[in-house]
């Protein structure tokens, strides 16, 4: 990130080294001892060099219309390249056209990253990585556009000079990359966010950890505002009435569910006719915030058509939190002792289906014939992208595609983005049936 | 850390660069007001001479644009902690391009006019 707008402290070696300047220093240091020589003793190239610091545009046009490559086409207008007097030293930042459209359009462009990392440059909705280009080239700046002269029709127009000036340097070169189709930051976002998690007894909220608004995160984590709006959808976590974020802990969430469900069983509650009093009723003032009503009836519950301010809550998301719940605490257990704890939790009349596991656990068969649940919630899983495909390999040798696809929907925004990260980054093996496994990173 | 790229307060114009391949050095450290060299235009074609060397070159659009970002010295945008301004001062569409080898400058003894 400190690469960016901080001018480097030594000059680059590079191939070729011009020396600017150089036909007037050639002037001062000959012209005087050549004064007292005859002038035909003078080289043509002295002679071009002196008509050129004159300004004798005619000589000089008539020397080099002579040579080549000036012997075609050869304007009769020349134009002198000058430094400025005081020339400025900027950073040129290669885009694409449709960052520069956003820019023009008064949209926000920020550049973001911690000292020791890398760099991404944002607009409010995506994000693209940045590098700084290594070139041996030097790339000068004129603040006027400069073009081939328009040419006098007639031809025994005088020779002349213009003179342009070069107004400012580049000191560094950056680049975009590609648009990002992962969330790299999402790891740092969620190490900020669980710096203060919201606990269900009040007294172990008291905690020193910093609670974070957009603004900070935007701070801190190298994501667009869209993006990590997006990323926060996927976790458990509730803008509060302040404005700040809070990570609400699997205690919490556990104590949430366990109060619903009592609430389900002593018919307190139906699941299709929820609404915010009536959570407001079993959910206690002191440990609950309203803004956890709203977010629980706005991501585990739908809206009831034509029933005013009525939800249902959905049944496969209640029985997911259930088993996260269970499996949080133990990681790993027989699928048998699991069967039986979740048939106490479940609210009566609700049963387990093999999909209420997709992206949340995975079976293991054991040496004694007994099988074993493995919890591997993504929420819980490594952030970074490589180490959780290796966690998921030490659970299992060879997945399909479809099946890895659950574990992987926070980290990237497409299915076409992890269609391409498999096919780059992972090893992959066919069976007898040509069924595709992939079995391992590259 | 964040940097906010903003716009120039007189507007974003469009300016143009000339890309040389090497590095250019002047000569006592100072490029104030020295002259670079002399640009001839030859039909399409653009030839820069610096000293004893013909640098053949051309006009090009850039792919992609460049922006020029300058660290902005103004004391007010650099109030907020964790917060730094850069100015976009101008966009770079177009570039005189020189890189293909300088070559020397040759110029034959009898197309000196006679003095």
């Amino acid at each position: 990130m400190n690469k960016f707008l901080n001018r480097p402290l030594t000059p680059k070696r590079s191939k070729v080294q011009r020396s600017i300047g150089e036909s007037e220093k050639n002037q001062e240091n000959v012209i005087p001892a050549q004064k007292s020589k005859k002038i035909d003793e003078k080289s043509s190239n002295e002679i071009l060099h002196e008509a050129i610091f004159d300004n004798e545009a005619e000589l000089v046009h008539q020397i080099l219309s002579k040579n080549r490559p000036f012997d075609q086409n050869f304007s009769k207008t020349m134009t002198k390249m000058r430094f400025a007097p005081q020339s400025e030293e900027y950073m040129l930042l290669s885009c694409d056209e449709s960052v520069i459209s956003q820019f023009v359009e008064n949209q926000r462009l920020t550049i973001r990253g911690e000292p020791n990392a890398d760099a991404v440059l944002c607009t409010e909705t995506q994000s693209f990585p940045l590098k700084i280009v290594e070139s041996a080239t030097t790339v000068l700046l004129m603040k006027e556009m400069l073009k081939a002269p328009v040419e006098a029709e007639n031809e025994t127009a005088a020779a002349n000079f213009e003179f342009r000036k070069i107004d400012a340097k580049c000191y560094a070169l950056g680049e975009i990359c590609a648009k990002s189709e992962i969330l790299h930051g999402i790891s740092r976002l969620k190490d900020l966010l669980h710096e203060n998690e919201l606990e269900w007894v009040v007294a172990e909220n008291s905690k020193n950890g910093k609670i974070y608004g957009m603004s900070d995160l935007l701070k801190y984590v190298q994501m667009s505002r869209k993006e990590i709006e997006i990323a926060i959808e996927d976790l458990p976590v509730v803008k509060m009435s302040n404005g700040k974020y809070q990570y609400l802990s699997h205690k919490y969430r556990g104590e949430l569910q366990s109060l619903l469900v009592e609430a389900l069983d002593n018919d307190e509650l139906t699941m299709e006719n929820m609404n915010f009093e009536k959570l407001r009723q079993i959910w206690p003032v002191g440990n609950v915030p309203n803004e956890i009503i709203h977010w629980f009836l706005e991501r585990k519950c739908v809206k009831n058509s034509g029933s005013g301010e009525n939800f249902t809550i959905v049944e496969d998301e209640l029985i997911r939190d259930l088993i996260k719940i269970v499996m949080y605490a133990k990681n790993k257990m027989g699928f048998r002792h699991f069967q039986e704890i979740i048939e106490k939790i479940l609210p009566f009349g609700m049963k387990i289906q093999e999909s209420h596991f997709a992206g949340l656990c995975e079976f293991e068969d054991t040496p004694n014939g007994e099988k074993s649940i493995i919890y591997l919630s993504p929420e819980d899983l490594p952030d970074a992208i490589s180490d959780r495909f290796r966690h998921l390999f030490t659970i299992r040798k060879l997945w399909q595609m479809e099946e890895l696809r659950p574990y992987f929907g926070d980290l990237f925004k497409s299915r076409v983005a992890f269609d391409k990260y498999l096919v780059q980054h992972l090893e992959y093996t066919l069976d007898q049936q040509n069924q595709l496994f992939y079995c391992g990173l590259k | 850390m964040q940097i906010q790229l903003i716009p120039n307060e007189n507007g974003v114009k469009e300016w143009m660069a000339i890309e040389l391949h090497g590095t250019i050095t002047p000569q006592n450290g100072e490029f104030d007001e020295k002259t670079l060299g002399t640009i001839c235009w030859c039909g399409k074609s653009v030839f820069m001479i610096i000293g004893n060397q013909t640098l053949e070159g051309k006009i090009t659009k850039i792919d992609r644009p460049l922006l020029v970002l300058h660290k902005s010295q103004n004391p007010e945008d650099v109030m907020i902690p964790d917060e730094k301004i850069a100015r976009v001062e101008a966009i770079v569409r177009q570039k005189l391009i020189f890189k293909i080898r300088p070559r020397p400058l040759v110029i034959s003894a009898t197309s000196v006019p006679v003095q």
